[in-house]
């Protein structure tokens, strides 16, 4: 087994730093990555805007 | 992380060390005499009340009691009385019986507890510059330590509030841990855990980083220190039964001060219902504010920052949030030390990173001098 480094994603290591054995296998943490990222900025902007639009 | 177009990679050492040395003074020297001034002109009559009911010091009654104003009230008062009220077991008691301890060395409670906050500033300045540079390198370090000393909520770390205290004692913790020092980290946690109710959230952040540097098959033992870190809360609760007689007093004071156990993403729905109905709030509106960027900071802390860093960020947020209120929220992501990190990455050039700290110390100037009249957020 080798260590792959997924590029361009050095920090999150639960994520991008575990023993790969294959670059499909990183790829898929890359992917996963992506989606926390989009999930984290965009769903509290979510709760806010239904906020704003369902009334009291 | 250095590139091209940064100049402070370029910036000497001392020039740089020089800069936020200047910084610092302006930051805590310069704006609590702002406040000062405010407090003295237009300080609220019954903050400046309760402030003579308590201390005779005039350098207190007469210039720094602003910067004990808001929760500072209740940090003074169980500094002074012990824990009186229901309400003032929601606060935690490391901070206040330091102040109390060190008051007879440095002329009473209050000027012990602001002197204990100026230390611990300058000892929070020093470990996020370390931890920024371990990480990112020195240009970027420089760049975290001027964006944490000019975040708008800043002037709390001055103030007679737990954050600086708090902040040093978490940079501790995550700096020892990067060390494999585990013990060292467990009492910075421990300590941490005493200080605000959010210390007990670095137990699954060390964890994590114990995790992850075991390789992640294996744990280092001697992270079993990390058991002592609940310590400080486990103390803190027992204090509560017995002058109390009640097990949950802490919990308790949390309904008194209108917060219940609410899931996190709801609440900012609740904030932003409020806002639609009454839309100038400025509390709540810079804590609505905080609360949306510190989440956008989360997302791109996933690759910018270490795990523990991330998940301590996260669970920092989503603690308070879970309380129904977005109440605070400003100044708790001003102690959270991945958003320096992060910040410090994201404005790596200087055209971008001084219009930002310049925006940023007038904000922080502004609602400084609110607060020291007594009327400002919390």
């Amino acid at each position: 087994m080798s260590r792959v480094a997924a590029p361009g994603l050095p920090a999150f290591p639960m994520l991008v730093e575990r023993r790969t054995t294959s670059m499909g296998a990183c790829a898929t943490r890359t992917t996963a990555v992506a989606i926390a990222e989009w999930a984290l900025a965009l769903v509290p902007l979510a709760f806010f805007l239904a906020g704003l639009i369902v009334p009291k | 992380m250095a590139n091209g177009t940064d100049r402070d990679a370029r910036l000497g050492p001392r020039r740089t060390l020089g800069a936020l040395g200047l910084l610092f003074v302006v930051v805590h020297v310069g704006i609590p005499w702002a406040g000062a001034v405010a407090f003295r002109r237009f300080g609220d009559a019954a903050l400046k009340e309760a402030l003579a009911a308590r201390t005779s010091d005039p350098w207190i009654l007469d210039a720094l009691g602003g910067l004990l104003a808001r929760d500072g009230q209740y940090y003074l008062a169980i500094a002074s009385e012990g824990y009186r009220s229901p309400k003032s077991w929601a606060f935690f008691p490391l901070y206040p019986l330091a102040a109390r301890a060190l008051g007879p060395l440095l002329g009473g409670a209050p000027r012990a507890g602001l002197a204990i906050a100026f230390v611990a500033s300058l000892a929070c300045c020093a470990m996020l510059h370390r931890m920024a540079a371990e990480w990112a390198g020195e240009a970027a370090a420089a760049r975290a330590v001027a964006l944490f000393l000019a975040f708008p909520t800043h002037f709390f770390f001055s103030a007679f509030y737990t954050e600086a205290l708090f902040f040093a004692l978490v940079a501790l913790a995550m700096t020892s841990s990067a060390r494999h020092r585990w013990a060292l980290a467990a009492v910075g946690g421990a300590l941490a855990a005493a200080t605000r109710s959010s210390g007990i959230l670095l137990v699954p952040s060390l964890a994590i980083a114990a995790w992850r540097r075991g390789e992640w098959r294996t744990i280092d033992r001697r992270a079993a220190w990390l058991a002592l870190v609940p310590v400080g809360t486990v103390a803190f609760f027992a204090a509560g039964y017995v002058a109390t007689g009640h097990l949950a007093a802490p919990l308790a004071a949390q309904q008194a001060w209108a917060r219940k156990t609410t899931f996190p993403l709801l609440t900012i729905a609740q904030a932003a219902q409020d806002l639609r109905l009454h839309p100038f709030d400025l509390q709540r509106d810079l804590d609505l504010a905080a609360t949306l960027g510190a989440f956008a900071i989360a997302a791109r802390a996933l690759r910018r920052v270490d795990a523990a860093q991330s998940a301590y960020l996260l669970l920092a947020l989503a603690m308070p949030l879970s309380s129904g209120l977005v109440h605070s929220m400003a100044r708790y992501v001003a102690g959270i030390p991945a958003v320096y990190l992060v910040l410090a990455q994201d404005l790596s050039s200087r055209r971008r990173l001084v219009p930002v700290l310049a925006a940023s110390l007038v904000a922080q100037l502004w609602l400084a001098i609110r607060f020291c009249e007594g009327v400002g957020i919390v």
